[in-house]
């Protein structure tokens, strides 16, 4: 449990205090349909919000089913992750983390800076180029997921992959979404 | 030559309502798609249209519904786009209409980009979404 309690804080430290919805734990299938059900019920009087946050909801939850790793010394289900979503203001944000293996991070770094550095149109062309590449070693998504949430979101994307555990090849990486509450 | 059918529904994946009919040479997708198996599913609806240009002399209208879909089924609804502007290539007689709820501008871009990229015509149809 100790392995849990740093993981868990480590990422509390990094989110604001207003949640509407938590979890962290095995994300299976099962757990995926049942968090989006719960989505459905709580924004379904604001479907514009909903849809933005259901879309963002499902890539990053299905990259950690796809991309997250589990140290050795800690007896968590795998894959294990962590999503919120919580109020700012103007914005839902939404975030993920879960573990990943340290040589992982200068990629995902500059994956989210070269997609931060993009138009809306720029974006939209960069998916229609990479949707038709030979999906990557080691890929297990369509590669385009980063980039379909960016198209959502109505803001930067906001990643840390700080370094966890150096011995076990450990580090965690939280990325947060957000999107404008009265989004259409 | 037989229709297709996929009732649909939220399991644990989001499963399309497909139709596929012959008779009329109608087709239909409709609803959520995030599925365990995207390429076989969309590789199933593929090969009975390419069966369908085969045996079919009719025009083919294929109605897009959907109200989301994951990047896996984005990719794969693209094989299907190329696969509908490939038969109009060779003759065929094909419409593609794509539904979108008239306040979801994702939506909306994400059926612009794919029409881009098929390099297919398509009809963009808002609609009023239920309540």
């Amino acid at each position: 449990m100790q392995q849990a309690n740093v993981f868990f804080s480590k990422f509390r430290d990094f989110l604001p205090d207003d949640v509407y919805l938590s979890y962290y734990g095995e994300i299976d299938n099962t757990i995926i349909a049942s968090l989006g059900i719960e989505l459905r019920r709580r924004f379904s009087n604001q479907p514009g919000a909903f849809r933005k946050l259901f879309g963002v909801y499902m890539e990053l939850v299905q990259n950690i089913g796809f991309y997250a790793a589990i140290p050795k010394s800690a007896s968590l289900p795998e894959p294990t992750g962590l999503v919120l979503i919580t109020d700012e203001g103007e914005f839902f944000s939404i975030s993920s983390g879960n573990f990943t293996r340290t040589s992982s991070i200068k990629k995902l770094q500059e994956k989210c800076d070269y997609i931060n550095s993009l138009t809306m149109q720029e974006l939209r062309k960069y998916r229609a180029e990479i949707v038709d590449r030979p999906t990557e070693e080691g890929s297990r998504g369509a590669g385009v997921g980063l980039v379909k949430i960016a198209l959502m979101a109505d803001a930067p994307l906001e990643v840390d992959v700080p370094v966890w555990n150096e011995v076990e090849d450990l580090a965690l990486y939280c990325i947060k979404v957000k999107v404008k509450k009265e989004s259409k | 030559m037989e229709n297709f059918l996929v009732k649909g529904g939220r399991n644990e994946f989001l499963v399309p309502y497909v139709s596929l009919d012959s008779s009329g040479g109608v087709c239909e997708i409709s609803g959520e798609s995030s599925l365990e198996y995207t390429g076989e599913f969309y590789d199933q609806i593929v090969g009975w249209l390419k069966q369908y240009s085969i045996e079919e002399t009719k025009t083919l209208t294929f109605a897009f519904k959907l109200t989301y879909f994951n990047t896996s089924s984005y990719k794969a609804i693209l094989g299907t786009l190329r696969e509908l502007k490939r038969q109009q290539d060779i003759g065929k007689k094909v419409v593609v209409q794509w539904y979108y709820p008239e306040d979801d501008s994702d939506m909306l871009m994400d059926a612009q980009d794919l029409m881009e990229s098929a390099e297919i015509e398509m009809d963009l149809i808002a609609y009023q979404p239920e309540d």
